[in-house]
């Protein structure tokens, strides 16, 4: 048994003594698809310690049908004025919907772009925030971070990176500064170290009822800018609306210079992007959201319409039907290619 | 002759100095009920053909700051919501999911949508009857007064409401909400008040959707409240938000 399990089981059961916080989600998780079959349950076991006024302790396990990591181990100190996590994280930078260019510091899972219930991979890191009045600035350095994945070699060297973060005139602004290091990828490309500058704001249109944002950064490495930019509207109770442009510094505007290594590691491939989606709420149990992912320099798309159904308050359905459809050549054109033109995927969640 | 002009003369002298119109009844609502901080625990349970469909709980710190309303709202039941929190201050909302470890500010629009499904929306937890409207008497006759408001925004989603009022006590009893065709799509009761440094505290409220029956009843613990406390401007803040 590994060790990372005995120490839960230890942990669970001083949850009797200590005031810890459990709770256990159960999926069960499936994908149909073109030569694809999967059923895939997984178990996340979730403490939090978070009855002290000075501190917290959350832990997240993650046991599935390959293998259980611990994707979630940080304490967090509340100082005066600021706050200090230590241990592995998930970090949440950037204000676009979809889209986030300047998120950069948690990898994506390979399976993560039709689960609904996906959660970033943490990251060891040092995260220091200092609060002013209407302002924080934040400090964040992350540590090497060496997997294997597919039996191959995926590393990480450090990134640093500083984000200044104020509420002007109802608008949340943010000045970031990334020092990237050097990312060496399991299927074998090297993302070289590189300076990301990045601008980023969210607020409302004046005199309308529309929100807007705009993420943008740019790259030393690349010399080039990645942005997301939308605006959304929550209207008539039950519905949301938002559309957002994507650009994507590390794609390529023509489909014969794809790399289509790319998009095992879930990026996408081409540059330019436009995504409109709308939330319907039915009830306070059933909703849907239905996306367009359009790629703009290829035309290629995936229409998605998902559902979440709360069938009470311990168990979850969500279900989406994806439809795929591209040239030869283009990117989703390869998606389904390889995978069919139509795909679904269902996952119950129960959570106690 | 003088002295039916002098009768004339108390009697509008009386109305001038003792004028009941809408606005003084928003006053000696405010005066009554209006409390500058608050700090509670409820339930909200969402019913739908006599049926519960769902149930949170919460716990929530309000604030006036500067003639605004400031709230952070934190959910802890059921699972699914824990750690989730909801902040809104001068005109903003910012929206917390602990999973995802990530603070949204949402758009303004987002003040108007439904808060977590129910028939309440942002907007209706915070409205300042005295501040966003206009008013006037529709009836004084019975045992309540019943007042027209018109909400001063223009981009309301309220056309008007009425409202009734106990006229010795003045606690709201209920009010009715109206759109744009003059159709009465929601109504709010006040079940139950309980008395907190001489003022009332809505203890048990319900919003009924005309429209579709839903029902949302919000309950307050009573032995959570407290009242009047002093809850710092920093506690409505994106760190509050996380913690």
């Amino acid at each position: 048994m590994r060790i990372k399990n005995i120490v839960f089981i230890y942990l669970i059961f001083f949850n009797f003594t200590l005031s810890f916080e459990t709770i256990t989600e159960l999926y069960i998780k499936t994908y149909l698809a073109k030569d694809i079959d999967t059923f895939s349950p997984e178990a996340r076991l979730i403490i939090d310690e978070n009855s002290m006024e000075d501190y917290e302790l959350n832990l997240e396990l993650i046991i599935d049908d390959d293998d259980s990591e611990l994707d979630l181990a940080r304490v967090k100190f509340y100082l005066d004025e600021s706050d200090l996590e230590l241990g592995r994280n998930r970090i949440g930078w950037g204000v676009g919907t979809n889209f986030n260019p300047s998120d950069i510091f948690n990898d994506k899972a390979f399976d993560s772009a039709f689960d609904p219930y996906y959660r970033k991979e943490g990251r060891d890191s040092i995260i220091y925030t200092k609060y002013f009045n209407n302002s924080n600035l934040q400090a964040l350095y992350t540590f090497t971070q060496e997997k294997t994945i597919l039996n191959m070699n995926d590393e990480r060297s450090p990134d640093f990176a500083f984000k200044y973060k104020k509420n002007i005139l109802d608008y949340d602004i943010e000045l970031i500064f990334i020092s990237k290091g050097e990312h060496l990828r399991y299927i074998g490309i090297t993302e070289e170290a590189d300076s990301i500058y990045g601008f980023n704001f969210k607020g409302d249109i004046p005199n309308s009822d529309f929100g807007i944002w705009n993420e943008m950064i740019y790259s030393e490495e690349e010399n080039d800018i990645g942005a997301a930019f939308g605006i959304d509207l929550y209207f008539a109770e039950k519905f949301y609306f938002n559309l957002e442009y994507f650009r994507n510094y590390k794609g390529e505007d023509k489909k014969s210079e794809y790399d289509f290594t790319l998009l095992s590691l879930q990026e996408n491939i081409g540059q330019n992007y436009l995504i409109p989606a709308l939330k319907v709420e039915f009830t306070e149990k059933l909703s849907t959201y239905t996306y367009l992912m359009l790629n703009l320099d290829d035309n290629s798309l995936i229409i998605g319409d998902t559902m979440d159904y709360y069938y009470n308050d311990i168990i979850s359905i969500n279900f989406g039907l994806y439809y795929i459809l591209g040239s030869e050549g283009s990117e989703y054109g390869y998606y389904s290619d390889e995978y069919g033109v139509i795909n679904a995927g269902g996952s119950i969640k129960a959570e106690f | 002759m003088k002295k039916t002009i002098a009768f004339i003369f108390l009697i509008t002298l009386f109305s001038i100095t003792h004028s009941e119109d809408g606005k003084w009844i928003l006053q000696k609502i405010d005066e009554f009920s209006d409390f500058q901080s608050v700090y509670s625990k409820s339930k909200m349970t969402i019913i739908k053909k006599g049926k519960i469909t769902s149930t949170m709980e919460f716990e929530a710190y309000s604030k006036k700051v500067n003639n605004d309303d400031y709230m952070l709202a934190k959910y802890y039941y059921p699972k699914r919501l824990k750690g989730t929190a909801i902040l809104s201050k001068d005109n903003s909302i910012w929206y917390y999911n602990k999973r995802s470890n990530r603070i949204r500010l949402l758009s303004k629009s987002a003040k108007k949508g439904s808060m977590m499904g129910s028939s309440f929306s942002y907007d209706d937890m915070e409205m300042n009857y005295l501040d966003d409207f206009t008013s006037e008497i529709l009836n004084k006759r019975s045992k309540n007064y019943l007042l027209k408001l018109i909400p001063r925004d223009k981009d309301s989603k309220y056309k008007y409401l009425k409202m009734s009022v106990d006229k010795k006590s003045f606690l709201v009893k209920s009010i009715e909400y109206y759109d744009d065709n003059n159709i009465k799509f929601k109504t709010l009761n006040i079940i139950k008040y309980k008395q907190f440094d001489n003022k009332w505290y809505e203890t048990e409220l319900e919003m009924i959707d005309e429209v579709n029956g839903k029902l949302t009843r919000i309950k307050t613990y009573e032995d959570s409240i407290k009242t009047e406390i002093d809850i710092p401007d920093s506690q409505f803040s994106e760190r509050k938000l996380k913690k």
